[in-house]
C-alpha cells in the first residue's frame, strides 16, 4: 500500500513520519499523477475514507486514455 | 582536442543552432544538490543531486552521493554506490539513472519531421566494473527510444564517452511543460529489455532490444559507478561540456525544486502572513523563478516561528502545511501547529528549522 492520505478543499496531503506532502490538484504536477496511480493500482485501500469523487473520475479518465503505465522503464 | 577541431566543432554546432545553452541537460556537471549530498537506501522514484533521478523494479539499493572524484575540470560527480545487489535478475528487472527534459526545451532537435536533427550524448564516466553499458535516449509522446552502447574500458578511470543518436522524424514533442524526453543510463536490463538479438540503435517502441549487452553493474556491493559532464546537444557533433555559473544552474533547477537554503540558527523569511485561526496561519510565498507547474510542498520536521507584538511564537516542528491556492510563481500556505494567535494579527513567518521545500518535478 503506497500511500495513506486525504484531500482537502485546495490539496491532497500525504503525511509522512516526520511532516507532510501538500500536493496541488493540478494535472501537470507528477506528484498528482503519483497519487491518480495509487487510485487506479490499490483502489480505496490507499485513501484514508472513501475516495473524493473528482479524484476517481481523474484516475478514471486517467486509466481510459491509456496514460497509466505501471512502473514501466 | 586541437584548435582547429575546436574550432570546427563550434562550427557545427552553430549550423545546429546554438553556440550558448547548446546543453539540454540541468545540472550535467552535478554541482547543484538542494536535497543534501548523501542519499542512503535509494531505491524507485528518488531524486538525490538536482534533477537526476534513479528509477528500478529490483531488489538494489544505492547510496548516492555528490562526489569530488572527478576528471580534470569539473568540481563534481554523483556516485551510484551499490549498497543491496541484484543477483537473481528477473525478466523485467531494470535500473536507470535518468534525467527528464521539458518538452518546451526538446524543441529544437525538430523531432517528428522531416528536417529532424541528430541528437549528441557526451559525458565523463568512471566505474570499477569493465564492460559494456547502454545510454538511452527516450521520446515520451509516441514512446520512441532509440539507445547506443558504450564500452568502459579501464576499472577505476575517468572516460568521456561520445553518443550520436540518430534524427527521429516519427513523433513530435508536445510543445508544452511536460516529460517529453529523457536521457537514460542502464545500469541493469533484464531479459524483457535484452532479449531481443540486436541493440535497436534506430528509433523504435520494441521493448526487448532497448538494452542488449547492458552489464550488471549491481551484481555486487562492492560496485559502484561515476557520472559527470553529461551533455546532450542538438547536432552530430560533441562540442566541450558548456560550463556555466553556479547561480545560473541553480536557477535552472529551481524551476524544479526550490528549497529555502537555511543554516542552523539562522532565522529565513518564509513570508508575510496573518491569524487563520487561532491555531493556523496562512500568507503569500514567492518563488525565485517560475517554477514548473504548480508545485508540491515537502514538509519534512519543518518548523516556523511568527512574530509580532501579539504572537512571539514557533509552532510544533512537522506541524501540516497545506496549500489553499497556488501557481508556478506564487503559493499561499495554510502552517498549523501554533497556540492562542489573536484574530486580525499579521506578522513575519520565519522558516527556523528542517526539511521545507517546493517540488515540480517532471
Amino acid at each position: 500500500m503506497p500511500y495513506q492520505f486525504y484531500k482537502t478543499e485546495n490539496c491532497i496531503v500525504l503525511p509522512t513520519e516526520t511532516g507532510n506532502i501538500a500536493i496541488p490538484v493540478k494535472a501537470a504536477n507528477s506528484d498528482y499523477q503519483a497519487v491518480l496511480d495509487a487510485i487506479i493500482a490499490e483502489g480505496a485501500d490507499c485513501f484514508d475514507g472513501d475516495i473524493p469523487e473528482d479524484l476517481q473520475a481523474a484516475a478514471d479518465a486517467k486509466l481510459a486514455s491509456g496514460a497509466y503505465n505501471a512502473n514501466r522503464a | 582536442m586541437s584548435k582547429a577541431r575546436g574550432i570546427a566543432d563550434l562550427g557545427n554546432a552553430y549550423s545546429d543552432g546554438a553556440l550558448s545553452n547548446r546543453n539540454l541537460i540541468i545540472n550535467g556537471d552535478m554541482k547543484i544538490s538542494q536535497r543534501g549530498t548523501s542519499f542512503t537506501g535509494v531505491t524507485h522514484g528518488t531524486y538525490t543531486l538536482d534533477r537526476w533521478e534513479l528509477n528500478e523494479d529490483s531488489a538494489a539499493e544505492f547510496t548516492i552521493t555528490q562526489s569530488s572524484e572527478t576528471p580534470d575540470g569539473f568540481g563534481s560527480s554523483i556516485k551510484l554506490d551499490v549498497t543491496t545487489a541484484d543477483t537473481s535478475v528477473g525478466s523485467a528487472d531494470y535500473v536507470v539513472f535518468e534525467q527528464r527534459i521539458e518538452g518546451y526545451n526538446a524543441q529544437s532537435f525538430g523531432s517528428g519531421t522531416s528536417n529532424a536533427k541528430p541528437h549528441t550524448v557526451s559525458f565523463w564516466v568512471r566505474s570499477n566494473v569493465t564492460g559494456t553499458y547502454i545510454c538511452e535516449l527516450k521520446y515520451d509522446t509516441g514512446g520512441y527510444e532509440a539507445s547506443q552502447a558504450y564500452t568502459i574500458d579501464a576499472a577505476d578511470t575517468w572516460e568521456y564517452k561520445v553518443l550520436v543518436f540518430p534524427p527521429q522524424t516519427l513523433s513530435a514533442p508536445a510543445n508544452d511543460n511536460s516529460a517529453e524526453l529523457r536521457v537514460s543510463f542502464w545500469l541493469l536490463a533484464g531479459s524483457n529489455y535484452t532479449g531481443g538479438g540486436t541493440l535497436s540503435t534506430q528509433w523504435t517502441t520494441t521493448d526487448n532490444v532497448r538494452a542488449v549487452g547492458q552489464t550488471n553493474l549491481v551484481a555486487s556491493t562492492s560496485n559502484e559507478i561515476y557520472f559527470t559532464g553529461v551533455q546532450l546537444e542538438v547536432g552530430d557533433t560533441a562540442t566541450p561540456f558548456e560550463h556555466r555559473l553556479y547561480g545560473n544552474e541553480l536557477q535552472r533547477c529551481q524551476r524544479y525544486y526550490y528549497t529555502i537554503y537555511q543554516t542552523v540558527g539562522d532565522d529565513t523569511g518564509l513570508m508575510f502572513a496573518g491569524t487563520k485561526t487561532s491555531t493556523q496561519i496562512i500568507g503569500v510565498t514567492h518563488f525565485p523563478v517560475a517554477m514548473r507547474d504548480s508545485p508540491s510542498v515537502v514538509n519534512s520536521s519543518a518548523q516556523f516561528r511568527v512574530d509580532s507584538q501579539d504572537s512571539l511564537q514557533s509552532n510544533t516542528a512537522g506541524s501540516t502545511v497545506t496549500i489553499e491556492a497556488g501557481g508556478p510563481t506564487t503559493c499561499i500556505l495554510k502552517i498549523a501547529g501554533f497556540t492562542g494567535l489573536s484574530s486580525g494579527d499579521n506578522f513575519p513567518c520565519k522558516y527556523i528549522a528542517g526539511t521545507f521545500a517546493f517540488e515540480s518535478e517532471l
